[in-house]
C-alpha cells in the first residue's frame, strides 16, 4: 500500500514537468494567417501572407470593429523556404487554420499551380475549404494594400457573392486537389480582378494540367455556370425591338447525357432554368421573349463550350464522368482518346425557361410562366 | 473457471461495436491496397456473410457450455497442450492493442501533427486503458454504453453536414476498375474483424441474447460501413485518393455555421473510443495471462503489458521492414482467422470427439 | 525494510484491539446495590464534573438520588411531573427497592417515556441524553425519566438547499426533532427508526430510518455491518461515516452517500427504499444507496410543471459539464487546436493572450485559484464584511487585473461562466471544483486528447462504482428506459405514480 502511495505521489511529481516535454506554442507566439498570395517570377517563389498584427496592442484593440492587419512577405527558391523566412522575419510560427484565401497570380498561375496547392493541401491546419484564387496583378500586391482595405475577409466575400455560383465552381483548396488528380479534368478557379482600386471577381480562369491557359469573359462564365446547373442570380439581357429586356436567373438546373449514334458521340445538355424578367413592355407577349432568351441561353452555353473544349482542349464541366455514367464499357474502351472524343463530340444544347414577369405597369401577375 | 453472467446483451453489443468503429475510423485506402473508395461497399456485404462463417465455431462452442469461455475451453479440451492455444490468443490480444495504438500514433504524428509529446500521449492513453481494464469488464462495458451514444451523435452529426456536400457526379460505376478493390477490401474488412476473436472470450458474461450480439454487431457494422463510404465518396469524389485517412478528411471538410474545422470533435472520438478498446483488449489478454501464469502475480502482469504496448507501439512506425509486416492485410488476415475460426473449430472438433469416445 | 514495516502494523492493530477489548468490558459493568457506591461511582467517572447534579432524596421512606445533567433537563417538567409525584408519593409497606422502583414507575410517575437502566454505560449516556437517572438504595436497577428540555436551534430553511416551492423546514441538530419532522411527513407504522451508536468516545447517536416493507434486507444488514466496524474515537458530523459506508477502496472524486438536510427530500428517497442516516448533533443526513443521477434531481423538480422541470433539469445537466469541462476544453483548443474557434473569436483570444504575462494554461489557473480563495473567504467571512469583500473581488479581477494586461477578458469569462454553472448544482460542487483543475491541467498539457481521455476515465470511474451492489451510474448504465422518465424528463406525477421502482430493483 505504501509503495503504491509512493508510486502515485511520483507519478504526480512528473505531471508537473510535464509541460517541459511539450514545443507548444501559444496564440501568441503564432501568426494567425488570413491570406496567402504566392507569385513566381524565374523561378523565385514570393510567398505573402496577411496577419494579424498583434504586436503592441493590448486587449483594448480588439474591441475595435476592424482588427489589424498586416501583410509580410519573403521571396525564396521554395515555398518552404520563403515560409521559413517569413517565420524568422516575424519571430512566429505560421498558422494556416484560419486561412480564407490562397491567391495566386496570374503569370505564377500560368507556370503551373499543382506545386503550390499540394504544398499547402499538406499543411494539417490548412482548412481544405480555403479559396484559390487567380489574381491579374500580382498576389502581393492584392493583399498588400497600403489603405488596409483588402483584407481577406472582404476578398473572401467577394467570391461569395452569389454564394450560390460560388457552388458551381468550387474554387476551393479540396475540389482543386481533386482535379490535380484527375487526368481527364481541367481545373477551374474565380478570377480576381483589381484595377484602380476596384475589385471584382466575376470571371473564370480554367486551367490545363494546372496550368493557367485562359481566362472566361462575362459571357463564357455566365454559359459555364448554366452548364454546371447550379446557376442563381446571373443577371443577363436581351434586345427586343431596339429594347433592352433585362433578366435575372434564379435557378438553372442541367441534365447532361451522352450517347453515341453511328459512332459519333453526342452530348445533350438540357437546361432548366427559372428568371425573373424586367422591363418588359405590354407591347411584347411572352410568345415573342421565350424564344428570343432562350437561344440566348443555349448561344452562352454553346460558345462556352467550344471556347473551353474545342478551343483551349479544357473539359471543366467533367464531361468524361458523364460518360463513365452513360456508357462505361466504351469510356474503358477509348481511355486513350477519351479527350479527343470530348473535344470532337456534338453539342446538343436544349434550353427551356420558366419566366416570371416583374416590375412595375405589369398586367400581367407574377406568377405567370 | 465459472464466469459470472455480468453484463447484458445490449452492452455487450456496444462494446464489439464500438471496437468496430474505432477500427473502422482508421480505415485507410493504402492499408486496403485499393485505389478506390466505392468498391468497398461490396466489399463490405461479401464480409457480412464471410463473418458469419467465422463466428459460427465461437457461437457453437459458447452454446455447448455458456458459462465458460475459449481460455477455459481450451484448457479443458486440450488440457497442457491447450496453453499453446492461450498463448496465440494472448498474444493476439496483444497484438491488437500494438496496432491499435500504433496506427494512433502514426495518424497523430503524419496526419495532426500536434505540438504535444507523442510518448507523453501514448503512455497516459495506455495507463487510462490499464486502469480501465483492471475495473473490470461491467465498468467498461457501462462506461461504453455512454461513449457509444455520444459517438452515435458525433457521427450522426458530422454525416449531417456533409451530406449537403454530395455531388451525384462523384459516383462511378461499381468495380469499374475491376474487381481487385473488391477482393482486397474483402481482406481487409475481414482481418479487420478483431470483435470475433474478442467474442470468443467475452462471451460468457452476458446472461443471454449472444447470438443476437453477434448477429446485430456484423450487420449493423458493415451496413453502417457502406453508409458512410457512401456518403463520403459522394461528398469528396476524388479528393479522397490524395489523402491517407479518409474518414478524418471527411470530417475536417465538415463545417456548420461559423464552426469550420470539425476534425476535434473526430480527434476527440477517436481518443474515446481508442481508450475503450484498448481496455478491452487489455481485459481480455489480462484474462489469458491470469490464467497462465495465475492470479498472484496480477499486477506485474499489468506492468509489463504497459512497457510492452509503450515500447511496440512507439517503436513500430520507425522501422519498415517490421512494420510492413506488422500493418500487412494478409498477415492481419491470417491471425484473425486463425483465432476465430481455426482454433475454435479445432476445439469443436476435439470435443466432439471426446464425447463421441465417451458414448463409445 | 518492508517486513519491518509489516511487523509494525501488525503488532499495533494487536494493541487496538486489545485497547477495545478492554474498554468494552469496563462499560458492560452492573449498576451496584448500593446507593452510596452507585453515587462514588457517578463521581469518580464524571471526575466530579460541575454540569454534573446528584440530588439526594428520600422516596418512600428509602434512600434514593436523582442525577441530571445541568441544561440538558427540561426543569419544569421535571419539576412538576418527576419531583413533586415522588416525593408526594404515598408510603407503601413491605416492598422491596426494586418494587418500590416499579411502583414508582407504573403508578407515580405520568411522564410517558421510562426507561429501565442496569448498566453504568447505558446510564452515562441516557443521563447525557437529558434523561434524570432515580437509583434506589439496595436496587440493582436504575429508572430514567425522560425531561429532555436542552436548546437546540428553531426549524428553519437550509441555506444550502434553498428550494423556490416545497417545505422551508430543514432538520436540526437534535436527532429527535428529525425523527418527528420524518414522521410527520409519513405517517406509516413501517416506518422504522432503529438507534445505533458510533463513536468510542463521543456515543454519538444515530438513527437508521427506513421503510420496513420497502427497504432491502440485505442492504440494511450490510449497512449495520458497516456501520459496526466504524472505529472512530468521536463521530461529530455525519460525514465522518461517509467513508466507512462507501465501499472498500472507493477513491471516486464523487460519493455514493447522499446528504440532505430537508425532511422533504430524505422522505422522498426513503419511500424508493433507501435508507437515511441521521447523525445526533448534525443537521445532514445521510442517503444510502445514492445515485450520480440523484445529485441532479432536487424537490423543485417535482413541484414544477413537467415541461418546466425537464428544462431545468437538462439546464442542470449542461451545468455540470461548463463547470467541468470548459475551462479545461478552452485551454485545450486554443493552445493546441484554435482552428476550431469562427475567425472573428481567434482574433479576440489572440490579443487577449497576446496582452498577458503568463501562458494560457496558468493564466487559467490563477484565476480559478483567486476565485476559490474569494469563495473560502465569503463563506467564513462575518456578514457585514461580506459586501465589501464583493466589492474587492469585482474590482480587483473583474476590472483591474484585465485593464492591467495580468488577465485576459475570455479567460475571465470562462471562468465566471463555470463558477456560475457550479452552484446550478451545488452538492457536486466539490468534486466538479477538483476535476476542473485537473481537465486543465490536462488540457494544456494533451490538448484535446487529454481532455477526452481523461473523460473517459472518468466515466470508467462513475460506472465502475456501486454501494451495496447498486451501480452508481444507474439507470444510465446499466440502462433501463423505463427510469428515463425521471433522468431524460421529468414526467408529470400520474405517470410517475404508475410504477414504482424501489433502488434494490435498479439494474444491475
Amino acid at each position: 500500500m505504501k509503495v503504491k502511495n509512493m508510486f502515485i505521489l511520483l507519478e504526480l511529481i512528473l505531471v508537473c514537468f510535464l509541460p517541459g516535454c511539450s514545443k507548444v506554442s501559444g496564440l501568441d507566439e503564432q501568426l494567425i494567417v488570413y491570406g496567402i498570395g504566392i507569385d513566381n517570377s524565374e523561378g523565385i517563389y514570393e510567398l505573402s501572407v496577411q496577419a494579424i498584427d498583434i504586436k503592441n496592442n493590448s486587449e483594448s484593440s480588439s474591441k475595435e470593429a476592424q482588427k489589424k492587419l498586416t501583410t509580410i512577405s519573403s521571396k525564396a527558391p521554395s515555398l518552404i523556404e520563403a515560409e521559413k523566412q517569413i517565420e524568422n522575419q516575424s519571430g512566429k510560427k505560421m498558422l494556416y487554420s484560419h486561412a480564407l484565401i490562397l491567391i495566386i497570380g496570374e503569370q505564377t498561375a500560368k507556370n503551373g499551380i499543382t506545386d503550390i496547392v499540394k504544398f499547402f493541401s499538406t499543411n494539417h491546419k490548412l482548412r481544405p475549404t480555403v479559396e484559390v484564387l487567380i489574381s491579374n496583378i500580382s498576389a502581393k500586391d492584392i493583399l498588400a494594400n497600403e489603405k488596409g482595405e483588402n483584407n481577406s475577409e472582404d476578398i473572401l466575400a467577394l467570391t461569395k457573392v452569389g454564394k450560390e455560383n460560388n457552388d458551381a465552381i468550387n474554387s476551393n483548396l479540396r475540389y482543386i486537389l481533386g482535379d490535380i488528380n484527375d487526368n481527364l479534368k481541367a481545373e477551374k478557379v474565380w478570377y480576381l480582378e483589381y484595377n484602380e482600386g476596384q475589385m471584382c471577381c466575376e470571371k473564370i480562369s480554367i486551367l490545363k494540367n494546372s496550368k493557367l491557359i485562359n481566362i472566361l469573359d462575362d459571357d463564357d462564365t455566365k454559359g459555364a455556370i448554366l452548364c454546371f446547373g447550379k446557376a442563381k442570380n446571373i443577371c443577363d439581357n436581351i434586345k427586343i425591338n431596339d429594347k433592352e429586356i433585362y433578366y435575372e436567373i434564379n435557378k438553372a438546373k442541367a441534365n447532361i447525357n451522352f450517347s453515341v449514334e453511328k459512332g459519333k458521340p453526342i452530348f445533350y445538355v438540357s437546361v432548366l432554368v427559372t428568371m425573373n424578367l424586367y422591363n418588359l413592355d405590354n407591347n411584347i407577349s411572352n410568345e415573342e421573349v421565350k424564344p428570343l432568351i432562350e437561344k440566348r441561353l443555349s448561344n452562352l452555353i454553346k460558345n462556352t463550350i467550344n471556347f473551353c473544349i474545342k478551343e483551349n482542349n479544357c473539359d471543366i464541366f467533367n464531361f468524361n464522368k458523364h460518360i463513365i455514367k452513360a456508357n462505361a464499357d466504351f469510356f474503358k474502351a477509348n481511355l486513350n482518346r477519351i479527350e479527343n472524343i470530348v473535344a470532337s463530340a456534338e453539342y446538343d444544347i436544349n434550353v427551356s425557361t420558366k419566366i416570371r414577369y416583374l416590375g412595375p405597369n405589369q398586367d400581367i401577375s407574377a406568377l405567370v410562366y | 473457471m465459472e464466469r459470472k453472467n455480468i453484463v447484458t446483451a445490449p452492452q455487450l453489443f456496444s462494446l464489439f461495436f464500438l471496437c468496430n468503429i474505432i477500427i473502422g475510423i482508421t480505415y485507410n485506402l493504402p492499408m486496403a491496397k485499393s485505389i478506390g473508395i466505392l468498391d468497398h461497399i461490396l466489399s463490405a456485404i461479401a464480409a457480412l456473410f464471410i463473418n458469419i462463417l467465422l463466428i459460427f465455431p465461437i457461437y457453437k462452442i459458447y452454446k455447448i457450455n455458456p458459462n465458460i469461455n475459449i481460455v477455459d475451453n481450451c484448457i479443458k479440451n486440450f488440457k497442457k497442450i491447450g496453453i499453446i492455444f492461450l498463448i496465440i490468443y494472448g498474444v493476439y490480444y496483444i497484438f491488437v492493442c500494438c496496432y491499435m495504438l500504433s496506427l494512433f500514433n502514426i495518424f497523430v504524428r503524419d496526419i495532426v501533427d500536434p505540438d504535444i509529446s507523442l510518448f507523453m500521449l501514448t503512455f497516459c492513453v495506455i495507463l487510462g486503458s490499464s486502469y480501465a481494464a483492471c475495473k473490470g469488464i461491467e465498468g467498461i462495458a457501462r462506461a461504453c454504453s455512454i461513449i457509444l451514444f455520444i459517438i452515435c451523435l458525433a457521427i450522426v452529426f458530422i454525416i449531417f453536414t456533409i451530406i449537403p456536400q454530395i455531388d451525384f457526379m462523384n459516383y462511378t460505376p461499381l468495380l469499374f476498375n475491376g474487381p481487385n478493390d473488391f477482393i482486397n477490401g474483402i481482406f481487409y474488412l475481414t482481418s479487420l474483424s478483431f470483435y470475433i476473436p474478442l467474442a470468443a472470450t467475452l462471451l460468457p458474461v452476458v446472461k443471454s441474447g449472444a447470438k443476437k450480439v453477434l448477429i446485430a454487431t456484423n450487420t449493423v457494422t458493415y451496413i453502417l460501413f457502406a453508409i458512410v463510404i457512401i456518403i463520403i465518396a459522394g461528398a469528396l469524389g476524388d479528393y479522397l485518393k490524395t489523402q491517407t485517412f479518409q474518414i478524418y478528411e471527411a470530417t475536417s471538410t465538415a463545417e456548420i455555421g461559423v464552426f469550420k474545422r470539425l476534425d476535434a470533435i473526430y480527434l476527440g472520438i477517436f481518443t474515446s473510443g481508442l481508450f475503450i478498446t484498448v481496455s478491452l483488449f487489455l481485459f481480455a489478454f489480462f484474462l489469458v495471462i491470469k490464467k497462465i501464469l495465475g492470479v498472484k502475480r496480477n499486477k506485474l502482469i499489468i506492468f509489463f503489458a504497459d512497457i510492452f504496448l509503450l515500447v511496440i507501439s512507439l517503436i513500430l512506425p520507425e522501422f519498415e521492414e517490421i512494420s510492413c509486416f506488422f500493418y500487412d492485410t494478409k498477415f492481419i488476415f491470417v491471425f484473425t482467422f486463425l483465432t476465430s475460426f481455426v482454433i475454435p473449430t479445432t476445439i469443436l472438433l476435439k470435443y466432439k470427439l471426446n464425447l463421441k469416445w465417451r458414448n463409445d | 525494510m518492508i517486513k519491518f514495516f509489516k511487523n509494525l502494523i501488525s503488532k499495533y492493530e494487536i494493541q487496538n484491539e486489545a485497547e477495545f477489548v478492554d474498554h468494552e468490558k469496563e462499560n458492560k459493568q452492573s449498576l451496584f446495590d448500593s446507593l452510596k457506591k452507585n453515587l462514588e461511582n457517578f463521581k469518580n467517572s464524571f471526575d466530579e464534573s460541575a454540569d454534573l447534579t446528584i440530588r439526594p432524596i428520600k422516596v418512600l421512606n428509602t434512600n434514593a438520588a436523582i442525577i441530571t445533567m445541568e441544561g440538558m433537563i427540561n426543569k419544569e417538567t421535571f419539576a412538576t411531573s418527576v419531583m413533586n409525584p415522588i416525593v408526594y408519593a404515598f408510603e407503601k409497606e413491605n416492598l422491596t427497592s426494586s418494587e418500590k422502583l416499579e411502583y414508582i414507575k407504573n403508578n407515580i410517575l405520568t411522564i410517558s417515556e421510562q426507561i429501565d437502566v442496569e448498566t453504568f454505560d447505558d446510564s452515562f449516556k441516557l443521563i447525557m441524553s437529558g434523561f434524570a437517572l432515580l437509583i434506589f438504595d439496595g436496587c440493582k436497577k436504575a429508572l430514567a425519566i425522560g425531561v429532555q428540555g436542552f436548546n437546540f436551534r428553531s426549524i428553519s430553511e437550509p441555506e444550502t438547499e434553498v428550494m423556490q416551492k416545497g417545505s422551508k423546514e430543514g432538520f436540526v441538530e437534535a436527532i429527535r426533532i428529525n425523527l418527528t419532522m420524518i414522521r410527520r411527513r409519513i405517517k406509516n407504522p413501517k416506518l422504522k427508526f432503529e438507534f445505533l451508536s458510533c463513536g468510542n468516545t463521543s456515543l454519538t447517536d444515530i438513527c437508521l430510518c427506513y421503510i420496513k416493507d420497502i427497504v432491502s434486507d440485505k442492504i440494511l444488514q450490510e449497512l449495520k455491518k458497516r456501520i459496526s466496524k466504524v472505529n472512530l474515537q468521536n463521530v461529530l458530523a455525519a460525514e465522518y461515516l461517509v467513508p466507512y459506508i462507501e465501499e472498500k477502496g472507493d477513491l471516486s472524486f464523487f460519493s455514493s452517500v447522499g446528504f440532505s438536510e430537508r425532511p422533504d427530500t430524505v422522505c422522498g428517497k426513503i419511500a424508493e427504499g433507501r435508507i437515511a442516516i441521521l447523525v445526533d448533533g448534525t443537521p445532514t443526513a445521510l442517503i444510502v444507496p445514492y445515485l450520480f443521477i440523484e445529485y441532479f434531481q432536487t424537490i423543485d423538480d417535482y413541484a414544477e410543471r413537467p415541461y418546466f422541470a425537464t428544462l431545468t433539469r437538462w439546464l442542470k445537466y449542461l451545468s455540470f459539464f461548463i463547470a467541468t469541462l470548459l475551462p479545461g476544453l478552452y485551454v485545450a483548443l486554443a493552445v493546441f487546436n484554435p482552428e476550431v474557434f469562427p475567425d472573428r473569436l481567434i482574433s479576440k483570444i489572440a490579443y487577449s493572450i497576446a496582452g498577458t504575462p503568463f501562458p494560457l494554461m496558468l493564466e487559467t489557473l490563477i484565476i480559478h485559484f483567486i476565485y476559490e480563495i474569494m469563495r473560502e473567504a465569503g463563506l467564513r467571512l462575518p456578514r457585514p464584511l461580506g459586501h465589501a469583500v464583493s466589492i474587492v473581488g469585482g474590482l480587483v479581477i473583474g476590472e483591474t487585473a484585465v485593464n492591467a494586461g495580468l488577465i485576459g477578458a475570455p479567460t475571465l469569462m470562462v471562468v465566471a461562466l463555470t463558477a456560475i454553472s457550479s452552484y446550478v448544482i451545488p452538492n457536486l460542487y466539490e468534486p466538479t471544483a477538483i476535476l476542473r483543475l485537473i481537465f486543465i491541467l490536462v488540457g494544456g498539457i494533451l490538448g484535446i486528447w487529454g481532455v477526452m481521455l481523461l473523460f473517459s476515465v472518468l466515466i470508467v470511474n462513475i460506472c465502475s462504482k456501486s454501494n451495496f451492489g447498486i451501480p452508481f451510474a444507474s439507470p444510465i448504465a446499466p440502462f433501463d428506459f423505463y427510469s428515463m422518465r425521471d433522468v431524460i424528463t421529468r414526467v408529470s406525477w400520474k405517470t410517475l405514480s404508475k410504477k414504482n421502482k424501489t433502488i434494490q430493483n435498479m439494474p444491475h
